[in-house]
Parts: C-alpha cells; sequence; structure tokens
C-alpha cells in the first residue's frame, strides 16, 4: 500500500509537469542571432541533462549549479565524453539564488547548448552558458526551440529582433547545416 | 484611524484594485518552480496557486556600488528616480530608498545592490541581469542588478538609458516579470524589449502588478533587513523529492556535506531495477534524471520505489515513470 503523502506529492509533481510551457527569459538581452551565438561559444552540442548540483561557492557568496550533460551529437568543439558546465543560481538549504532570465535546465531533457568560458561571478575558467536564455535551445521530436522564444529580445545592430527559429522551432538538422555554415 | 484599521483599508483598497484591474493587465509575477528556475514562460498571475516571489517588508534599500560606470555623472540621481517610481506606487506602500554607495559586489552578502560589471553572467546581448535571493516561501531576501559594463550607459534619455533600464530591473526586484502586453503606446515598463525614454515612468499594468504582490503578501511595515549571518533554520532531514516530466522522473535530494550515496530504484516487487548513484557527492543540491534504463534494458512505465541512502540519512520516494 502506498503512503497517501508520497501518492500525493507525485501526483502534484506530475500536475506540474503538465503545467510546464515554454521557458521564459527577464534579463535584458540583445537579439543574438545564430551567427553570434557560434561565433563566439567555443562548444556547441546536443545533449542531454543527466544530473545537476546546486551548492554555495567557497566565500558563502553565490550558489552555482554544476551541469553534467552527455552530448549525443557535436556541432562545435570538441568536448569530452561527458560535458560538465556551471550556471549561476540554484537552490541549497532552503535558500535559493534566481537567475532572473537564466537558462532553465531540466535532468532528463535534451538541449542544443552554446557553451563558453568568462563571465561567472567568480569560476571563470568553467563552461558556461553565456548567453543565458538565448544560449538553449529545448529539443523536442526532432525540432529546436529557443528558451529565449517566448520573450521579446533588443534589435541587434542589424536591427532584427527575432529569436532564431521563432515558435515553432528549428528541424535539428537544419539548426546543425546553419551552425555549420556559419563555422 | 488607528493603524491596524487603516492597514486594513490600505490592504482592501488593494484588492479592489486588482479586482477592477481586470483583464486590461497583463502583468507575470516571478515564480521559483524549482531549483534556480523563474516560471516557465506560463502566466503566473496573482492568484497563481503557486504563489510568487515576494518581498515581506516595505522597506527595500537599495545601494549602488561606484565602481566603473556605476560612477558616472548622474547615474546615481537616475537609480534615484527609478526607486521613486516604484515607490509612488498606491496603495501599495513600498519604499525603495537609496542607500547611498557600497563596495559590495553581485553576491548574496544582504545588500541590495546596484552596481556595473563586465561579467557576473551578463555578457554578451546582456545589457543587464537581475538576481533575487529567495527564502521559504519565495520570500525575497535580497536583490541585485549587474549592468554590462561593456555598453554605453547614458542618462539623457539615449540609449541606455540608465534610468529606464533601472526601472525595468527595479520591477525584477520586486518580483516582476515581463508583462504580456505588447502594444506600441504606452508600453509597461516591464514589457520586455521597451527602453525608450517613457520606460522611466510606470504604466498603469506596471502599478497593477506592484499592487499585486502587495495585496497578496501585505508587507510588514518595520520588519528588520535581513542581513548576512543570520541565523536559518535548520535544514530539513535527508528528503528525496520525486518530480515528473516529459514522462521522464528525476529525484531530488541534499546533502549538507560530501558524502558516500547510494540511489537505487525498486518495482512494486522490491526488485532492484536500476542503481542511479553510487559513490562519492559534494555537498548542495542534487537532481538525477531517470528515463527507465536498467543494465539490463528498459522497464515499463508505471510505478517505482526510489530509496536513497547517505550517512544523513534514508529516504524513499514513489517514482512514477511516464512513457
Amino acid at each position: 500500500m502506498l503512503e497517501p503523502r508520497f501518492a500525493v506529492r507525485s501526483l502534484l509533481a506530475a500536475v506540474a509537469a503538465l503545467m510546464l510551457a515554454a521557458p521564459a527569459s527577464a534579463t535584458t538581452l540583445v537579439r543574438r542571432g545564430l551567427d553570434r551565438l557560434t561565433a563566439e561559444n567555443e562548444t556547441i552540442v546536443e545533449a542531454k541533462v543527466l544530473d545537476i548540483h546546486s551548492y554555495w561557492n567557497a566565500a558563502h557568496t553565490f550558489i552555482f549549479t554544476d551541469v553534467h550533460a552527455r552530448p549525443s551529437q557535436t556541432m562545435k568543439g570538441t568536448p569530452a565524453t561527458d560535458v560538465d558546465f556551471t550556471v549561476m543560481g540554484g537552490t541549497v538549504d532552503g535558500t535559493t539564488v534566481l537567475i532572473v532570465g537564466g537558462p532553465e535546465l531540466e535532468p532528463g531533457s535534451d538541449y542544443v547548448l552554446f557553451l563558453g568560458r568568462g563571465g561567472l561571478p567568480g569560476p571563470q575558467e568553467r563552461l558556461t552558458v553565456r548567453d543565458l536564455s538565448q544560449g538553449v535551445f529545448v529539443v523536442d521530436h526532432g525540432r529546436a526551440f529557443s528558451q529565449a522564444r517566448s520573450e521579446p529580445l533588443l534589435p541587434d545592430a542589424q536591427g532584427r529582433a527575432d529569436v532564431p527559429g521563432g515558435d515553432d522551432g528549428l528541424a535539428l538538422d537544419t539548426l546543425m547545416r546553419l551552425i555549420h555554415d556559419v563555422r | 484611524m488607528n493603524g491596524s484599521s487603516g492597514y486594513r483599508l490600505a490592504v482592501a483598497v488593494a484588492c479592489a484594485t486588482l479586482l477592477t484591474a481586470g483583464e486590461a493587465s497583463a502583468f507575470r509575477m516571478i515564480q521559483n518552480t524549482s531549483t534556480g528556475r523563474s516560471s516557465f514562460g506560463t502566466r503566473v498571475t496573482c492568484d497563481a496557486a503557486g504563489g510568487f516571489a515576494h518581498w515581506t517588508r516595505a522597506a527595500v534599500e537599495f545601494r549602488l556600488n561606484p565602481a566603473n560606470q556605476g560612477g558616472e555623472p548622474g547615474v546615481a540621481a537616475a537609480l534615484q528616480n527609478s526607486l521613486a517610481a516604484w515607490t509612488n506606487v498606491t496603495p501599495a506602500t513600498y519604499q525603495l530608498t537609496y542607500g547611498g554607495t557600497t563596495n559590495a559586489g553581485f553576491q548574496t552578502d544582504g545588500i541590495n545592490t546596484v552596481l556595473w560589471a563586465s561579467g557576473n553572467g551578463c555578457t554578451g546581448g546582456c545589457l543587464a541581469i537581475t538576481a533575487l535571493v529567495l527564502g521559504p516561501g519565495q520570500e525575497i531576501q535580497e536583490a541585485d542588478v549587474s549592468f554590462n559594463n561593456d555598453f554605453d550607459w547614458n542618462t539623457n534619455g539615449t540609449d541606455y538609458d540608465v534610468q529606464a533600464i533601472a526601472a525595468h530591473e527595479l520591477g525584477h526586484c520586486m518580483g516582476i516579470h515581463h508583462t504580456e502586453i505588447t502594444q506600441k503606446r504606452n508600453r509597461p515598463t516591464m514589457y520586455a524589449s521597451y527602453f525608450g525614454l517613457d520606460g522611466r515612468t510606470l504604466e498603469q499594468d506596471d502599478r497593477d502588478a506592484l499592487n499585486c504582490a502587495y495585496g497578496r503578501y501585505p508587507p510588514a511595515s518595520a520588519a528588520p533587513a535581513i542581513t548576512a549571518g543570520d541565523d536559518t533554520p535548520d535544514a530539513p532531514p535527508v528528503e528525496l523529492v520525486p518530480r515528473l516530466h516529459s514522462g521522464l522522473a528525476s529525484l531530488r535530494f541534499a546533502l549538507r556535506q560530501p558524502a558516500e550515496v547510494r540511489l537505487e530504484v525498486f518495482d512494486v516487487a522490491g526488485r532492484r531495477v536500476a542503481t542511479l548513484l553510487d559513490g562519492m557527492r559534494g555537498a548542495g543540491e542534487h537532481e538525477v534524471a531517470w528515463d527507465g534504463e536498467t543494465d539490463t534494458g528498459r522497464v515499463h512505465r508505471g510505478v517505482y520505489f526510489a530509496r536513497l541512502e547517505t550517512p544523513e540519512g534514508r529516504a524513499i520516494a514513489m517514482v512514477l515513470l511516464g512513457q
């Protein structure tokens, strides 16, 4: 017999999962096209997030989250079998540092990740998602959807403010070809 | 009128304002749905079941770090004007005040800091970034804003105008997400990509959002600020929390210190079907995904049990594995 407490929790989790929709970005971001995303990041992979680990830094001044992911295809760079990177924010002991507009990564989900170094407060040498929500595409049924698609962006130097792929996303092979062309 | 009845009246007026705001408002609030996440794009309304990030005190002091462009003439005044824009919202009684300068950074230190830096996770196309420190119940304990020092900032209304973007980021600091209003004229300050000169002033949708927070979470008028080093409640015993999304299960747990961890999955007959973790793991929060894979293949969807064993304790959770 299942304990009611567990059943209720699981049902709530299921309901919460059903409510998931497109992620939001809420920092102030200037539009980044695939050309700049590709040129300015050293590693681009399609990968499944396996697990995440949130922790306080040594000075206990910031919470970071390490993300462990397994690439299924590499679009730029030469990552090892698995790729590890760090993002700002996370929850430890009931305290959350929430980066408004940061990338949102779920263990078990597939993403196209644009990863670069620098910019983190502290560990400059770590790979991270430098372009925040613009640097993550959610992979769903063979298509990649930018996590920045639910929010307007400030126009770039060419006056464009559209998210690559828009609401319809991009077929993975199309995204791969576009990235290859830029390289 | 005594303070108590006046307070109740103010709350009643706030609620009435929200009701009359009706569909003209399209504001969204910031909801911490999981580890460091914001809202998943769904519209978090004032009566959202999961609540939203909010302050529990009315007085919120911000300080300016004068390093880099934060020390340029006019920046402090621009920040003070943007603070005043939110303070002037009624019936909400939040008082966003300017506390002078600080050398504090983009870190969790109990000081609400506005600063300019090249980094802090805001590089490339990022103009400014806001970090909220949330306690239990999504109580905002601190808010920091880092402007990207690699851009040229102005206080004369041209791109990029400090006062307009500070007003926008301060909205995030108050728990307000981007509005869904996309009209060309009288755009709310919380519209995602609008930073014209008019962005310095708030629109009705912005005011409705703040009054929403005020009405749902009436702040204590004189609660003391939380500072670094305050006592934190005892951490709960080891706990294993299952989640489900897209047919996949994930399991969350926390460690107070590095420890040997074993996380296994059993079927309803008690047979072990998978070992997800077996070894040292660092202190902090962990989340592990399971898609049904085992050493001998993939299990069917259904009900399973996960068991976590650590030196800090043992926990069991039910796992619903979808298709």
